[in-house]
């Protein structure tokens, strides 16, 4: 068979190093890549006094720096540099938001010029950390015309049935948790921010965000130790003038800007726990109409098993025979033989414990698509597992687990995800556990994952039960 | 004058008389694997000619129908098949093509047989084309609740009268019922003959192992020349009937979808022509331009703004498109815009976006996927990967500039938006 049996990447893996307080540098060697890619993610505490400050601040940086001071000047400069893309968005993991800021872009090997690393990582460095300011705030024409984008952005979310289905299941799910705060934070709030206490918000961030800097690809090359340093310094190096004066780097450990403050304050606190509960003795059901075609049906689980448990990998076993993948149950059963959707399958969030069973059906078939959906889980749950789906999902499984290695966004991601939970899963041991899942302890994953909500979004006037 | 070897890359091109095409991108150090085999038969082949000299119609949505319809078979589902070895499989249907995919870490070629196998033979049933059609009735209802979707509908069927590319690629809810059995007969035997199919392989593989492999497939199944069926042209009015349309929806924001139909367009062969205009809207619209920075400054678009040219054998036409508080506004103010776009760029502007277009090309390699949508694409139209790169540092300011006067001339625009209730 050739090359076959070359499981995921055995020695690759992330060389992670603590910098400074709450900040670390990740590197993770790839040399087939030919784009370089970082990601600088900040995480603070999902609160709902800051939620919508913390999302807006991203927004108002992407509006212009000193040296290139509006976003058309941000967009041309990116242009030149050979389209590097930059991406700056929040995000929500488990009881944190995320302020991450990617950037890709092709290896200095691949173009001409002179000065192209420098000029790419020198924009990066001024989006962080040099945003254009006046009177000790951010610019007042860019929050307000920022914040209506947003404003828009919050609005926007109803466009989409199928994610906004999910969204308020969540929402009710998880009422009272700051899970529940959406990472683009509440439209009530935007009236109150005003440039100086938007301003005063990102400081905030800056000094007690924790701070991890992600890199992934042929770094190592441009290294001063080059390809023979596997310890992933010289890279460290590299990075380090993007990092906080309290970190080496050459920034803060505030902003520079009005009322720049002194190094050694930057302090991160601590991180909100991922907050891990059991489903509601009694399930909830909550119908929502709209005037839809198709209804949208969401059913909310939880389980205390997550990313930091022994029985995490089995929870991926489980997620795979239930709604991974085109050969599980939902889509077999809810789709294929009973015709009753065009999509069924599971989301799993592996950090906060949450599985969404999502279909989208026709009002009628409400009851017969959750009982049917319901069923499945419960028969794994009863260790009804056939020889050929078992077979299916750990192949299934251990591919897809070791395909995260091409894909450095995502390996960013479960970095992160990893470092939420304190539990640092290798692609490669990641596979390995797979391999010790046994049907047994699927089946008790099956039992503990226990439907809490069930959402159901349908057409003006239909009767969901 | 670069080339794909100066970026350490090599795409590997083998066909076989009257058979399959095959391209393989060696992908060194990846994880997955990756193979699509392409069918050079879409959404817009509704009408043909057999070699009776007989002509056909079929009712729009068949190339997607046919696509769901191939994977079945009575003895083992053929996902279930690819699941048993952990190979991920799927399938799209575009305008132009149909595709069908597979990625893998271990069990490559016996993967690689399966998709080889299905595709080449149809196993649907009168049976089972009945019992699909509730399931895409629930993809095109999916579709209906979409915006984004029904601005774009709305606006095909704005600027083109009666060119199939009007229609959605799954077709209509009354459509699909009217698709039967020999429909989907008729068209893989007229299109699913194996010189128009393309094999796309991507992943850490050995080229000559693969071609070695494909040979023996090939020998194994040969279906003699193909039929020679030919496709019929319709020919479209050059105005549109309508100028602008509008729908309500279940939306909280309105979309606005500004359109131009290319009356001038060269056809699919002319790579020139798509880049220029590419390069050209990233020009006039693009995060850089002037005319994108002012509609966002004014409160009129935001990061969902976005303008592409959509083009193939025949047709092609330009979008510009995004959510709005003020569609009418935003209608105006675009219009406007583009106008003044048309001749006020500099020649650095242009050095500006193509510089990006090419780093972009750059960052293709990174994905299995983004080449083997291109590929076969271009490989219909006789062009290959090499020409794509040539053409992406050639394009100049005449083509961008004869770009701009033919595909956006005001008398075609046409506007379509989608509002709240």
């Amino acid at each position: 068979m050739g090359t076959d049996g070359d499981m995921g990447k055995a020695a690759e893996r992330f060389v992670s190093r603590e910098v400074g307080p709450g900040a670390r540098i990740h590197y993770f060697h790839a040399p087939r890549f030919k784009d370089l890619s970082l990601s600088v993610a900040w995480r603070v505490n999902l609160e709902r006094e800051t939620v919508t400050r913390v999302a807006l601040v991203p927004s108002v940086l992407r509006r212009g720096t000193r040296s290139f001071p509006t976003a058309r000047d941000l967009a041309r400069r990116c242009e030149e540099l050979y389209g590097c893309r930059i991406s700056s968005r929040v995000y929500r993991l488990g009881e944190q938001q995320v302020w991450w800021v990617g950037l890709d872009f092709p290896h200095p090997r691949y173009v001409e010029g002179s000065g192209y690393l420098e000029g790419v990582l020198g924009l990066l460095g001024e989006l962080l950390w040099q945003p254009v300011t006046e009177d000790g705030g951010f610019r007042s024409d860019y929050v307000a015309e920022e914040r209506e984008v947003l404003r828009r952005a919050l609005r926007a979310r109803f466009n989409n049935k199928a994610s906004w289905a999910n969204l308020r299941c969540v929402e009710e799910m998880c009422a009272g948790e700051r899970y529940a705060l959406h990472p683009l934070g509440r439209e009530e709030d935007l009236a109150d921010i005003d440039p100086r206490t938007l301003y005063a918000s990102y400081r905030e961030i800056l000094a007690h965000g924790h701070l991890d800097v992600v890199a992934v690809g042929d770094w190592q090359a441009l290294a001063a130790g080059g390809a023979a340093d596997p310890s992933g310094a010289g890279v460290a190096e590299i990075l380090r003038p993007l990092l906080p004066r309290t970190a080496g780097g050459a920034h803060g450990p505030g902003p520079d800007g009005p009322g720049g403050q002194h190094p050694g304050e930057r302090r991160p606190g601590p991180l909100a726990p991922v907050e891990v509960k059991a489903a509601r003795a009694e399930v909830r059901e909550v119908v929502e109409h709209q005037p839809v075609s198709q209804s949208r049906l969401v059913v909310g689980l939880r389980t205390t098993v997550t990313m930091g448990h022994d029985l995490f990998p089995a929870l991926l076993f489980l997620d795979g025979l239930l709604g991974r993948y085109a050969h599980s149950r939902l889509f077999v059963n809810v789709r294929e033989k009973a015709g009753l959707a065009y999509y069924a399958n599971t989301m799993l969030d592996p950090v906060k414990g949450i599985v969404l069973m999502v279909a989208g059906i026709e009002a009628k078939a409400f009851q017969k698509a959750r009982d049917t959906s319901l069923e499945q889980l419960y028969a794994l749950g009863r260790g009804e597992i056939g020889d050929g789906e078992w077979e299916a999902t750990y192949r299934s499984l251990r591919a897809e687990v070791a395909s995260w290695s091409d894909d450095p966004d995502g390996l960013a991601w479960g970095l992160l995800e990893g470092l939420t939970v304190g539990r640092d899963f290798a692609p490669a041991e990641l596979v390995a556990a797979v391999d010790h899942v046994t049907r047994e302890q699927v089946a008790e994953v099956a039992r503990r994952l226990q439907p809490d909500t069930v959402y159901f979004l349908t057409g003006e006037g239909a009767t969901a039960t | 004058m670069r080339t794909l070897a100066d970026l350490g890359e090599k795409l590997i091109h083998h066909r076989w008389e009257d058979d399959l095409t095959v391209y393989i991108l060696p992908r060194p150090g990846f994880v997955r694997r990756y193979a699509s085999l392409t069918a050079g038969f879409g959404s817009v082949d509704l009408h043909f000619v057999s070699p009776d000299g007989r002509a056909h119609s079929v009712p729009a949505g068949v190339a997607h129908f046919l696509e769901h319809k191939m994977f079945e078979d009575p003895e083992a589902p053929v996902l279930d098949r690819f699941a048993r070895l952990g190979a991920s499989a799927n399938a799209y249907t575009s305008y132009e093509v149909t595709s069908y995919l597979f990625s893998c870490v271990d069990n490559f070629w016996e993967a690689l047989d399966i998709l080889l196998g299905f595709v080449q033979e149809a196993h649907f049933t009168r049976d089972g084309v009945e019992k699909e059609k509730p399931i895409i009735e629930q993809e095109i209802r999916m579709g209906l609740d979409s915006p984004h979707r029904t601005v774009v509908h709305n606006l095909r069927r704005l600027l083109f009268g009666r060119h199939p590319v009007r229609e959605d690629v799954a077709g209509s809810l009354e459509s699909v019922r009217d698709i039967t059995f020999e429909h989907l007969e008729l068209c893989y035997r007229a299109f699913y003959h194996p010189s128009n199919l393309v094999l796309y392989v991507a992943g850490d593989v050995d080229p000559a192992e693969v071609l070695e492999h494909v040979a023996r497939a090939v020998a194994r199944r040969r279906r003699g020349p193909a039929p020679g069926f030919r496709r019929v042209g319709v020919p479209d009015p050059g105005e549109p009937a309508e100028r602008a349309v509008e729908q309500r929806m279940s939306i909280a924001v309105p979309l606005l979808a500004l359109g131009f139909r290319d009356g001038a367009y060269p056809g699919g062969s002319d790579l020139e022509r798509r880049m220029a205009g590419e390069m050209a809207l990233e020009m006039v619209a693009g995060r850089g331009s002037e005319l994108f920075h002012r509609l966002y400054r004014e409160g009129l678009i935001d990061d969902s703004f976005a303008a592409s040219y959509a083009c193939g054998r025949d047709w092609a036409f330009t979008v510009f498109m995004g959510r709005t508080p003020d569609p009418t506004r935003l209608g105006e103010r675009l219009r406007e815009g583009i106008s003044a776009a048309l001749t006020g760029w500099r020649e650095a502007d242009l050095d500006r976006c193509r510089r990006a277009a090419l780093g972009q090309f750059i960052s293709l390699f990174d994905s299995l996927e983004a080449p083997a949508y291109l590929v076969p694409e271009l490989h219909f139209y006789g062009l290959s990967l090499d020409d794509y790169y040539r053409v992406l540092q050639q394009v100049d300011s005449h083509a961008v500039a004869r770009y701009l006067q033919e595909a956006l001339r005001p008398e075609q625009a046409v506007t379509s938006t989608v509002i709240p209730h």
